[in-house]
């Protein structure tokens, strides 16, 4: 909250952070000159329909995979939560590559076969691409939510003679209501917030949005953070409009009663639908996964970008990257400061849930809100509060990397919430109980009952803020020191110069580096949960 | 000589509708004694249990136990008392067990030990008498998912009893077994409670289970207590209607008294015929009054013999088939009875005679 109090003072500053300023309502001609209504009407647009596409083929999908029976479900189930990992804008750098006008991988096969070319540098590249990196948003949180839901509803639909359709529609869907309008919420506000993948893909369609004016105003030579801080609060006011109507949707219907976890045993088998749902998951694995990571791939070990592969291959690229001023220091910088905001949210959100679901009443309901308010803010507003704040106050960590982590903390904390207020909900008081009666003291029973029961989620949630931090680029780019980039910043930079040799190569490494991060604490979690 | 005192507890819970609170629960419980809370749920006796091994703060009273204070309310300008759960010397077995997913069997039962100063060798030992007591240290290395839910429970009681506490608390035990282990448990259980000279306070809601098992069984009913005594006796003797209805006596009859004196009680039921009973009551005569009979004091004659007392036609309206017997429902005047029988019924006769045992007759005054 506090962030955001000094961002409206902020936008009320003549002078930028830490300079004497008068107070001025100047900054607000930004909202009657040039062009704000367009770029409202641009973000609105591109978040609504980034939005609509991503619940549809993700509500398909997780259907698909819960429900019709699909061959290697469970190969599936783990392809399609990978591009959660993967950051949208390295996607956006990939399907350049594939489906650049002229010299898109893809395009130069679809020229021979005589058909136009796509041009992904347009409205429908950056609608496409934000799309496949939000579907599994939608699909992590539509999954569980399907699996809660008593199969014998939908069975005790088709048995009153409601068609398989009609029992998706009318029972199944309003049963998973409650998760459909969570995940669009997070797609809506993140797309909102979205300025890279529209930097890569829409610039040359002259297509603009309020976050990418932001992040103009602060990163570029003329600093102007008195206008970004009323773009900023422009920016949440549209997420919280956003937010207002959701949580209406949320509270004004009675939730379907769900049972708890019903085991699926045998998923109905229709052979129509189970191709089906076989061709949506390996169409989006392709799509979403492989091409992308292929084809970067590929540039990386190229000299210069070629569909005939005529250039031969090398790694000189890679020696290049490594040579480039604060690539290296990136790679550190982005690894250190994700794990310590996952170490971060793991220790506070295990205090904060245990407030929550322990102590509920006012106090739980209170501390339970504050925690969660950060998914209803988009990362680079709350980066340039973040900037008004810590110049306004002592600042003392202001220009040092040690700003990301707060921010990154800050921001990410409510994924470790979720996974910390379940791994709490989970646990019966009455273990905690015994362990008194035993003759345990408060706390002997908190760190022998119910710190090892409770890791295997915590654990879990702090895997979520290891990779969301790595892929964090919106507060990164508006916060990150001098000579001290994380991987994101310093992929914008090399796209912004036109490196692509470094590019490539950096990007590479970076999907693999989250991609061995991920794998790494899911081994580690599934042994502790073992034991 | 008593061990526990608990005098004028009461509880009320403001937010949490569905717990059940106590008002004014006053209990003495003797060493070796093994006294059963009995009641319906949200009759307040898992609260009273509660608030005795310390996991919930009463509103008012005064819980000692072996002359020591537990808890004392703040009144009448004393300081209040509250030590807690850990320091009271109070063992608890919980009805879904509570046991450590994470700790082998071993460890859930050396838990209690670890706490205060013993050698790894002493915590061995008392961990070994513990599970050997429950025929369980073959089991010792085994994780809690692998043991049955009897077993689950075994190890609960030897987590109880390896402190060797002063008093031992059962929370419904028995209710998640199968009826065939939880008769072998209760056996058990009895069998330790005579050999460890243990003090036991047991919660159920089966009143087979507490008349079975109890010296003293506590009959309790929205957070009062309706009665206290010797199994024999609450089952003779219920004092109040919850009571007789609780324990059994599931006809009533209602009607008005019509002579009440030394000798005789008799009660002329609504739209039926006129019983006389042998038991005493306070009533008068012209009192709205009840009377309550179990199924089983009630027999079926095919003729009554001349001058036979609480001999009355009745007519068959049905019959459920049991196995070892059969429940008939029988019209009494305006009134339904339900009459235990060891055989089915010739359905063809349908009137009957229903002998009343007028010893078995309780009655209690309307109010």
């Amino acid at each position: 909250m506090m962030p955001m109090t000094f961002l409206v003072i902020g936008s009320f500053q003549s002078a930028p952070p830490g300079q004497a300023g008068t107070w001025t309502l100047q900054n607000y001609d930004v909202l009657w000159t040039g062009d704000f209504l367009e770029l409202v009407a641009n973000s609105l647009a591109l978040a609504t329909t980034v939005t609509v596409i991503s619940l549809a083929v993700g509500a398909a999908l997780a259907i698909a995979l819960t429900r019709w029976n699909v061959p290697w479900a469970r190969l599936f189930e783990s392809i399609a939560i990978v591009p959660a990992y993967i950051p949208a804008f390295v996607g956006a750098i990939a399907w350049a590559l594939l489906l650049a006008p002229r010299s898109g991988y893809l395009n130069a096969p679809l020229t021979a076969l005589g058909l136009p070319p796509i041009d992904i540098y347009s409205w429908g590249g950056v609608v496409g691409v934000l799309s496949i990196y939000s579907i599994p948003v939608v699909f992590l949180y539509l999954r569980p939510a399907l699996l809660s839901v008593n199969p014998s509803m939908e069975e005790a639909g088709r048995l009153l003679g409601a068609g398989r359709f009609r029992v998706v529609r009318r029972i199944l869907l309003p049963a998973i209501r409650p998760a459909i309008l969570s995940s669009a919420l997070i797609v809506f506000i993140n797309c909102l917030a979205d300025f890279a993948v529209v930097g890569v893909l829409g610039i040359r369609a002259h297509i603009d949005v309020v976050a990418l004016r932001i992040v103009e105003l602060t990163t570029k030579g003329a600093l102007d953070t008195g206008r970004a801080a009323v773009l900023g609060i422009a920016l949440a006011t549209i997420s919280l409009l956003g937010l207002s109507v959701i949580v209406r949707g949320l509270v004004h219907r009675d939730l379907a009663t769900i049972g708890a976890r019903h085991r699926m045993d045998a998923p109905t088998a229709v052979r129509p639908l189970r191709w089906l749902g076989l061709a949506l998951c390996v169409g989006y694995a392709l799509i979403a996964v492989v091409l992308p990571v292929a084809v970067l791939a590929v540039g990386s070990l190229q000299p210069y970008v070629s569909t005939t592969f005529s250039s031969g291959w090398t790694l000189e690229n890679y020696a290049l990257m490594a040579r480039y001023p604060g690539a290296l220091a990136s790679i550190v910088n982005s690894v250190l400061l994700s794990f310590l905001a996952a170490a971060a949210c793991a220790v506070l959100s295990a205090m904060l849930a245990y407030v929550v679901v322990r102590r509920r009443g006012r106090l739980g309901r209170l501390v339970n809100n504050l925690a969660f308010s950060p998914l209803a803010v988009p990362h680079m507003v709350f980066a340039v509060a973040l900037v008004w704040t810590w110049v306004s106050t002592s600042g003392v960590f202001y220009g040092t990397k040690w700003i990301l982590l707060a921010a990154y903390a800050a921001l990410l904390l409510p994924y470790a919430m979720r996974a910390a207020v379940t791994a709490f909900q989970q646990l019966d008081p009455v273990l905690e109980e015994a362990g008194r009666m035993s003759g345990a003291t408060r706390s002997r029973v908190g760190l022998r009952i119910v710190v090892p029961l409770i890791l295997p989620g915590i654990v879990a949630g702090a895997t979520l803020v290891l990779y969301q931090a790595m892929k964090e680029i919106s507060a990164s780019l508006v916060l990150y020191p001098p000579g001290e980039p994380v991987i994101p910043v310093a992929i914008w930079s090399l796209s912004y110069q036109g490196q692509f040799a470094q590019l490539f190569a950096l990007c590479v490494l970076y999907v693999a580096l989250i991609l061995a991060l991920v794998a790494g604490a899911t081994a580690l979690s599934r042994r502790g949960s073992r034991l | 000589m008593e061990l526990l005192t608990i005098s004028n507890i009461g509880k009320t819970f403001t937010h949490q509708a569905r717990t059940a609170g106590v008002h004014r629960v006053d209990l003495e419980v003797g060493q070796g004694e093994l006294i059963s809370l009995l009641g319906p749920s949200g009759c307040g006796k898992t609260t009273t249990l509660r608030c005795i091994a310390g996991l919930e703060a009463p509103d008012h009273g005064r819980i000692e136990l072996d002359g020591t204070v537990l808890f004392a309310d703040g009144t009448m300008g004393s300081r209040g008392v509250a030590v807690a759960p850990e320091r009271r010397g109070i063992g608890m077995v919980f009805q879904d067990y509570a046991l450590w997913p994470h700790m082998d069997v071993f460890r859930n039962v050396a838990f209690g030990l670890q706490g205060a100063r013993r050698s790894r060798v002493e915590v061995a030992d008392e961990v070994e008498r513990a599970l050997r007591s429950v025929r369980l240290w073959e089991h010792r290395d085994k994780r809690i998912s692998q043991l049955s839910g009897g077993q689950q429970q075994r190890v609960a009681l030897a987590r109880a009893l390896a402190p060797r506490p002063k008093v031992v608390l059962f929370d419904e035990p028995l209710s998640n077994l199968d009826t065939q282990l939880r008769d072998d448990l209760r056996l058990e259980i009895l069998d330790l409670h005579r050999q460890l000279g243990l003090t036991s306070i047991w919660v159920t809601h089966d009143q087979e289970e507490a008349l079975g098992m109890s010296h003293r069984v506590v009959l309790m009913n929205e957070g009062r207590i309706e009665q206290t005594g010797r199994p024999p006796e609450l089952w003779a003797a219920p004092a109040t209607k919850f009571a007789a209805e609780f324990l059994g006596a599931t006809n009533r009859l209602s009607g008005t008294v019509v002579t009440a004196d030394d000798q005789t009680l008799a009660l002329a039921v609504d739209d039926g015929p006129r019983l006389y009973l042998t038991t005493r009551s306070p009533v008068a005569a012209g009192d709205r009054a009840t009377a309550f009979i179990r199924t089983s004091a009630i027999k079926l004659i095919d003729k009554p013999s001349a001058g036979a007392t609480n001999v009355v036609p009745a007519e068959v309206i049905g019959q459920t088939f049991h196995g070892d017997y059969s429940v008939v429902t029988m019209r009494l005047g305006g009134t339904a009875i339900k009459v235990k029988v060891d055989r089915l019924l010739d359905p063809s006769a349908a009137h009957r005679f229903a002998h009343l045992d007028p010893s078995q007759l309780i009655v209690f005054r309307d109010d």
